[in-house]
């Protein structure tokens, strides 16, 4: 609402200038009016400028976005999102995005309540908020409690701390479209609840969408359009990191990858056995292994990176017995940079989408139960 | 060009006129404090980058005063003498510092961040040699600003955290000096910056926030603005002095918090701000340490203590407390013994 008067207010003032200009020069006795006029219209002008400041679209969409996630988990939402999501808002992936499938159309989803009362007392920690283009990007972690049925999973009276992810996409200050993602698989560790069997016996991970491409070509899409900024020198790392093919003189050494503060499908990686972790490692479950990109972009010292794991499941992931299913699996990752050098390295995946995909056992990570 | 004439201005109003339509066509306009808010962060995510001295170029005011460091009674308490010879640059002593943003929130013309710095110990640190030990340490911080710039900033982080993680004491200085930084900033009576906030009152509810949590900062709050029994919060998140408490605790002193150890505190409110869910208080502690705290003898010295606090509410609900003291300033002022944290009794 604040940009269409704004913008309104400034092409009134534009307009009433020339008019007032054409009206000095055509009569010269309306010549103090059109003065007494302007200077009204210059004090009002002087007054907006006083209390507001010029900033770029993704400044813009950065405060709304985190005016939006203040709200987020508040009795205020519903009036904050009336205010900031499109008429025509879209929400590609929900946080919860896997149990949410898993429970809908069956007696899960009847027994299932609200969020806000699922998980009481939940607040949102924010410590990532990156804006390019028409997306922004956040990172977030979920707390509070579990106090009453998620998704068909009664209460256990847990305290749980996760984390998410969430990308939206603004057009004109307003968000368009959004992408959540939660720490589910964390989520179920933490009230230490598998995910739990529907009548009908439907296994089946929440659907994927977003169009995506591989590394290769979304690099080549980068280097189409070459800037000369650090964040985009600090992008074409990160991308070519999820190349294929990645061009020589881009990746420094992988020492110099940056400290791991998260790895990406960590849920599944600390729930393995030492003797599965050993037998059966991460990387030797998918051969045909590709990485395709959905979304990145850079901000000041971070790179955000929005792909998917896809692969066919040959060989057993730390455990896990090998199906042969196909996997498209989401990660997202945030780097952080010290100038050119790739400083951090934090990547977040959809573990239980993961496990789910696979045909798993859902008592993955609860084998003593 | 001559600008003097009435027809030549107009010909330029008109012409600035036309340019800012044309500007506000390209960007967006947003109230002070969200601009402000866009400044600060900017300036907080390169804080520990080899970018710092370009940001704080671009960012701070020529006259930017620093009215208090992150590490302030370390750095005052090495200020002037050999610990400070041997004390590295913080980009030395620990060289893969990182700043995580927690909160950012701004009102008028003040910013208030916090955050937690992680990294190793790596470098003498103003007097203390490397450890190598990891950190991961409360902070935060406020900034004035003028015109889209930082004038002002004040700083705190959390020191006595910091060295019970490395595991070292504050190191004696060779001229026995032992002493808290001074402290800045004016503060008044929390009923003063009550009467103050009511002789200009708002109708949000971010207002009214403001002024429960004034009120429980005040001697004399006024009636029906703060729960008869019990705490006005549902849930504390992190106490002032939690440190010292801790210890304590351990100590079988969990019980000589700060009302006991000064019964005549008196809290003393230097900033508050509102903005959205949250709220800020910017105190200090102060009064006459007449009994023990947390085990530490009564020296009977008088204590002023940094603390800051971040409200959240739900509506009008005060959902969480989270308080953060100055707690090693508070054991330098004290007189206590700087093993404090790592007495042998308290290891018992």
């Amino acid at each position: 609402m604040k940009i269409n008067i704004s913008k309104n207010f400034y092409l009134t003032l534009t307009l009433l200038g020339i008019t007032s200009l054409i009206a000095g020069c055509s009569d010269s006795r309306d010549q103090g009016v059109a003065h007494e006029d302007m200077s009204a219209v210059h004090e009002e002008m002087t007054a907006a400028m006083d209390t507001h400041y010029p900033v770029s679209e993704q400044e813009y969409n950065k405060l709304q976005v985190w005016k939006y996630m203040e709200a987020y988990s508040t009795s205020e939402h519903e009036s904050v999102a009336a205010e900031l999501q499109a008429p025509d808002y879209e929400r590609i992936r929900s946080e919860f995005h896997n149990m949410r499938h898993h429970a809908l159309e069956s007696e899960l989803m009847d027994s299932a309540q609200p969020l806000s009362t699922a998980i009481h007392t939940r607040r949102d920690l924010v410590d990532v908020v990156m804006a390019e283009g028409d997306m922004v990007a956040v990172r977030y972690r979920i707390q509070g409690v579990h106090q009453g049925n998620l998704y068909g999973i009664p209460a256990t009276g847990n305290a749980i701390d996760i984390d998410s992810a969430a990308i939206f996409w603004m057009a004109d200050g307003k968000i368009t479209k959004s992408w959540f993602m939660a720490d589910e698989a964390a989520l179920l560790r933490q009230i230490d609840q598998p995910l739990p069997q529907r009548e009908d016996g439907r296994w089946e991970a929440g659907p994927v969408y977003l169009p995506v491409t591989t590394g290769d070509e979304y690099l080549a899409g980068l280097l189409a359009n070459p800037q000369d900024s650090q964040p985009y020198r600090n992008k074409l790392m990160i991308n070519a990191y999820k190349s294929e093919n990645p061009p020589e003189g881009i990746l420094p050494p992988p020492e110099d990858y940056g400290t791991g503060t998260r790895r990406g499908f960590a849920n599944i990686t600390d729930g393995a056995t030492p003797e599965n972790a050993a037998q059966y490692p991460f990387g030797g479950a998918f051969p045909d292994r590709v990485d395709m990109t959905a979304a990145l972009m850079a901000d000041g010292k971070w790179v955000m990176v929005l792909f998917r794991l896809t692969a066919t499941n040959t060989q057993s992931l730390l455990g896990i017995p090998a199906l042969g299913n196909e996997v498209s699996a989401y990660e997202i990752g945030f780097m952080e940079f010290d100038g050119a050098d790739w400083a951090y390295r934090w990547f977040f995946g959809d573990d239980l989408g993961m496990l789910m995909q696979l045909g798993g056992s859902m008592d993955y990570w609860f084998p003593g139960d | 060009m001559n600008f003097s004439s009435r027809g030549s201005r107009s010909v330029l109003f008109i012409g600035m006129l036309v340019l800012s339509g044309w500007q506000v066509a390209q960007a967006q306009l947003v109230t002070e404090p969200d601009y402000n808010k866009l400044i600060v962060m900017r300036y907080m995510e390169e804080l520990s980058t080899v970018r710092h001295s370009a940001i704080a170029a671009e960012l701070l005011s020529p006259s930017y005063r620093e009215i208090r460091s992150e590490f302030q009674n370390m750095s005052f308490h090495a200020e002037n003498s050999e610990l400070a010879e041997l004390a590295k640059p913080m980009r030395l002593a620990i060289p893969d510092r990182r700043d995580v943003v927690n909160l950012v929130m701004a009102e008028g013309d003040m910013v208030a961040v916090r955050y937690r710095i992680q990294g190793t110990h790596r470098g003498n640190f103003y007097g203390i040699p490397a450890t190598d030990k990891s950190i991961n340490i409360d902070a935060a911080a406020l900034f004035w600003l003028a015109d889209g710039i930082i004038t002002d900033a004040w700083f705190m982080a959390d020191e006595a955290g910091f060295l019970r993680a490395i595991g070292q004491p504050l190191p004696a200085r060779k001229d026995g000096k032992w002493e808290a930084a001074p402290i800045n900033l004016p503060a008044v009576s929390g009923d003063e910056f009550f009467t103050g906030l009511m002789s200009s009152p708002e109708t949000s509810q971010s207002f009214q926030n403001k002024l429960m949590v004034n009120a429980y900062k005040s001697k004399n709050p006024p009636p029906g603005m703060l729960p008869e029994t019990g705490s006005a919060w549902q849930r504390i998140v992190r106490h002032g002095f939690s440190h010292l408490a801790e210890v304590g605790e351990r100590l079988g002193a969990g019980t000589q918090n700060t009302p006991y150890a000064f019964p005549d505190r008196l809290d003393v409110v230097s900033n508050m701000m509102a903005e959205g869910k949250r709220v800020m208080i910017h105190f200090r502690v102060t009064g006459t340490n007449s009994k023990s705290l947390h085990g530490i003898p009564a020296l009977g010295r008088s204590a002023d203590v940094w603390e800051i606090a971040f409200a959240e509410f739900d509506g009008a609900t005060w959902q969480d407390i989270w308080f953060f003291g100055d707690e090693l300033g508070m054991l330098l002022q004290l007189g206590g013994p700087q093993d404090f944290w790592f007495s042998s009794s308290a290891d018992q």
